[in-house]
């Protein structure tokens, strides 16, 4: 079986949720090549039909990089970032699918650290971490720190998952391990990456973690309001009484 | 005179326990909360590296012919 494996040379399928990303769409696909020159991958941006042309940008992006390399699935309107993984999914060709961020929060430069760490420890899940040394933030005022923080040691405490950035959406999977967790998964928004990543500690599948820093978004906005803390308490109840 | 000590204990000990064990764990959890806050880990140099990387693929994909601008 290891020896099976290891001649089998590596895919990785690249998925990319976007809507109103076309500012930042060809940033984080021309970092993608610059840092993963070697390596055998896809990209699958799954666009929830934007108004602002993030299609397009993808379309011209095809034509510099290839339709084999970067591929459009896209979908009528928004639906969640769940069913925007388990689409992307359906198309993925790799036998390791990552999932990031398109807003240049997760800088692609880090691909080839989850793919190291991956190979040498034979790993199910590589997760991003920014709690951690070696890991961080920038831009987040001391309300957001203090939101995270709880946040986290609130998750820690209860539901002891064993990585240390419960929230976090910057990772890699073996596909058949993410084909597995995301069909019980129901929850929503960041609360569905904790689920995530709690599920898979609790079927027991090898779970390592890379430092990575999170620099907040460049290009538009993003809100964290009373109803996201209530949402994520709901979430946290959930998981509490489900796994 | 007043209760009998043993009577005193004996009627006031149980409701205090989970009042001392909601305590600490309040208690334990800010702690957590600060110390986790004042280890919180930065990296501005980072957002200036991510800067001139935004400049770099801009140039690149403007000779490509791919629509970056802001408009």
């Amino acid at each position: 079986m290891d020896g099976r494996h290891q001649k089998q040379k590596n895919k990785y399928s690249i998925i990319v949720p976007t809507y109103n990303e076309r500012l930042n769409i060809g940033l984080i696909v021309y970092l993608i090549f610059k840092h993963l020159g070697d390596a055998d991958f896809e990209i699958i941006i799954v666009d929830d039909g934007s108004p602002d042309g993030t299609q397009d940008v993808v379309k011209q992006l095809q034509q510099v990089y290839g339709e084999d390399r970067i591929l459009l699935r896209a979908r009528p309107r928004k639906l969640g970032l769940g069913t925007a993984y388990i689409h992307g999914m359906k198309h993925a060709s790799g036998n390791f699918v990552v999932i990031m961020d398109a807003d240049l929060s997760h800088h692609p430069k880090y691909l080839p650290n989850f793919i190291r760490k991956q190979s040498e420890t034979g790993a199910d899940i590589v997760t991003g971490t920014r709690y951690v040394k070696g890991g961080g933030v920038h831009g987040w005022n001391l309300m957001r720190k203090l939101t995270s923080r709880g946040a986290n040691v609130l998750a820690q405490t209860l539901l002891w998952p064993g990585v240390s950035d419960l929230t976090g959406s910057f990772r890699l999977y073996r596909k058949s391990v993410l084909e597995d967790i995301i069909s019980c998964c129901v929850s929503k928004g960041y609360v569905f990456q904790m689920e995530m990543i709690v599920r898979a500690s609790r079927k027991g599948y090898h779970i390592e973690e890379v430092p990575i820093t999170f620099v907040d978004r460049v290009f538009g906005s993003s809100k964290l309001g009373g109803s996201e803390i209530v949402e994520y308490l709901k979430g946290l109840a959930y998981l509490l009484v489900t796994t | 005179m007043g209760w009998p000590s043993t009577n005193f204990y004996d009627s006031t000990q149980p409701y205090l326990l989970p009042i001392y064990f909601v305590v600490s764990l309040g208690c334990y959890g800010l702690l957590m909360v600060g110390i986790g806050l004042m280890n919180f880990p930065t990296c501005p140099q980072e957002a200036l590296l991510l800067q001139k990387d935004i400049v770099e693929a801009k140039e690149y994909l403007q000779q490509k012919g791919v629509d970056v601008s802001s408009s």
